[in-house]
């Protein structure tokens, strides 16, 4: 009698939860039935969800001039897979000294970095020291540069300190200098951690629009996301790129259908990588409850 | 004795040397912008640069103080971000940690948890076109094609301000839910299942179980969350209020009037020593809220506290 119970409620929950999946995921399969559409249709009577035509014309011409859209995909990915590189590293070599018991400094450091995550500077003024003093309008290194995050470092310390104490302790004793127990004992054990935050950071900055918008005034910088806002709110941006792929003029320009191809091939890094941050995530929830 | 302080000092500065790096690129991004928040008391001028400005003590903060829109700017960056919290974190996230919690089949149960989480990997961008796609007020618009078919007008959406409130919370909603409720999901895992057994056989039926069992083991992680967004209620997502809004003039007194948009306005506007001064003082209202909640977590829930 009970089990039955049990049941009926699980069912229920099925019932529910199928129709959210359909909620969370059409959404993501309409744009990219509308990038296989042919354009005359869309244009005469709208989006549908079963296109008249399956069309690839769109993604044909996109990529017989891969130039201006492959321009901001390559910069975004140079963006994208450097600065967690650099970052992490950064705030690696913040967090190892903070998890060592020996090191002197630990306070005022741990101090400077508590600081650093109450106080921010404003918007406007990092903005005219990073354009007037350091010259990163218009600079891919605008996107490159690392930075100090307070939250990242005590994560990391955290994490570093659970490593057991004996395990570094007997190295030491055999003379492993500090760059060897940094390379053979922490890394090799801190693993997951360090692709939940690279994961993490890459879909950050793939999906970052406002630094490029706010950054770089030259359309050769932009990041794939202001790109992809550029051609949905002005047309002749993409005309551009049609007019450069030599295609014949005889059929109208697919526009619509164009920006969204674009937009899903926008989309295809961050879903590659979906799978491993899913494969990580559990282990980040648990990771994530940190005390400073 | 001579020797091992030695060995240690050695260590010392070796560690001292790994956070070099880290110093430099501090020193350059936050010590001198942070310098540079003088702008506030100062009038720009581009050849003089920050330091070299002339000095109008609090002038621009009476400005910002008393213009029109400062305040209403001000009200729908709070209200926005109160309703996210309420919508997504509250009610959403756990009524589907709830609806979650009840699916025992794992291959069943990780294909939901999948679908929920692949939209918060989307830019907002991306989620601009779906808008787009739906609310396109030409013949292309979903919506349109809809309203056509039976027999309405078409109305332009983008033109609409008081549907904007829904739509964006709406879309945060459906990008954010599914992390949320995996917080809330992880928190009912951890309940022991006996717990449920024993209700049962008391006579509790589910919503009891629901009431007395499952919402209390979400509430610290509810009130926590509920907490800190207090102390970040001046933050509001800019690709939502200005890409996904496609920034329509028709909406630029209420679904595009946040404080991030407004800030990033300034910017472009080149009134500098103006956004200076907002900046300044949503930092100590930021930093105030902060403190206060950090102390109240405090009383209720020491472990959770951030300082």
């Amino acid at each position: 009698m009970k089990k039955v119970k049990m049941k009926k409620y699980e069912k229920i929950a099925n019932v529910i939860l199928t129709i959210m999946l359909f909620v969370f995921l059409i959404p993501i399969l309409m744009i990219f039935i509308m990038s296989i559409s042919n354009e005359e249709d869309v244009v005469r009577f709208g989006f549908s969800f079963i296109p008249k035509q399956v069309s690839f014309e769109a993604y044909k011409v996109i990529l017989q001039d891969f130039s201006t859209v492959g321009r901001a995909i390559i910069v975004t990915l140079i963006a994208a897979a450097v600065n967690p590189l650099l970052t992490i590293l950064v705030n690696v070599m913040i967090a190892y000294p903070l998890s060592r018991d020996d090191f002197k400094y630990k306070n005022i450091v741990t101090k400077i970095l508590m600081v650093v995550m109450f106080l921010a500077p404003v918007q406007v003024a990092s903005y005219i020291v990073d354009t007037q003093y350091y010259h990163l309008g218009n600079n891919i290194l605008k996107y490159i540069l690392p930075s100090v995050l307070p939250w990242t470092v005590f994560l990391f310390r955290t994490y570093f300190k659970q490593i057991p104490a004996a395990l570094v302790e007997s190295a030491e004793i055999d003379g492993a200098s500090e760059f060897q127990i940094i390379m053979k004992i922490l890394l090799p054990l801190s693993k997951s951690i360090f692709a939940i935050q690279y994961f993490n950071r890459f879909v950050i900055l793939w999906n970052d629009y406002q630094t490029s918008l706010l950054y770089m005034t030259d359309s050769r910088f932009y990041t794939i996301q202001h790109y992809l806002m550029r051609i949905l709110q002005d047309a002749r941006f993409l005309q551009e790129a049609y007019q450069n792929s030599g295609m014949a003029m005889e059929n109208a320009i697919p526009i619509e259908t164009m920006k969204y191809a674009v937009c899903v091939i926008s989309i295809i890094p961050v879903f590659l990588l979906f799978p491993y941050m899913q494969k990580y995530f559990s282990k980040g929830i648990a990771v994530g409850s940190v005390k400073g | 004795m001579g020797k091992t302080k030695s060995a240690s000092r050695k260590k010392n500065l070796i560690y001292l040397g790994f956070t070099i790096p880290g110093l430099i690129f501090l020193i350059m991004f936050w010590v001198v912008p942070m310098f540079g928040t003088v702008l506030a008391f100062k009038d720009y001028s581009h050849a003089d640069g920050i330091f070299g400005s002339a000095w109008v003590g609090f002038k621009h903060f009476l400005t910002f103080m008393q213009a029109d829109n400062f305040w209403s700017v001000i009200l729908t960056t709070a209200l926005y971000h109160i309703a996210e919290v309420l919508v997504v974190n509250l009610a959403g996230g756990a009524i589907l940690a709830l609806i979650l919690y009840e699916v025992r089949g794992k291959f069943a149960n990780k294909l939901y948890q999948t679908s929920m989480l692949l939209p918060y990997f989307l830019s907002m961008t991306v989620i601009a076109y779906v808008v787009y796609l739906v609310l396109n007020p030409t013949d292309l618009g979903l919506l349109n094609s809809i309203r056509e078919l039976i027999g309405l007008e078409r109305i332009n959406v983008y033109s609409n301000a008081t549907a904007w409130p829904f739509i964006l919370v709406g879309v945060f909603l459906w990008k954010t839910v599914g992390m949320a409720s995996l917080y809330l999901y992880a928190a009912l895992l951890a309940v022991d299942t006996e717990l449920y057994e024993a209700a049962a056989l008391d006579g509790a039926n589910k919503f009891r179980q629901i009431w007395h069992i499952s919402i209390p083991a979400m509430l610290p992680m509810m009130c926590m969350t509920m907490i800190t967004q207090l102390g970040a209620i001046m933050t509001s997502n800019f690709d939502l209020h200005y890409s996904v809004t496609m920034n329509a003039p028709a909406l630029q007194d209420n679904a595009v009037n946040v404080l991030s948009v407004y800030i990033y306005k300034g910017i472009t506007d080149g009134s500098f020593g103006q956004t200076a001064a907002i900046g300044v003082f949503t930092a100590l209202v930021t930093l105030i809220l902060t403190f206060i909640t950090n102390a109240v977590i405090k009383k209720i829930s020491p472990e959770n506290a951030m300082f």
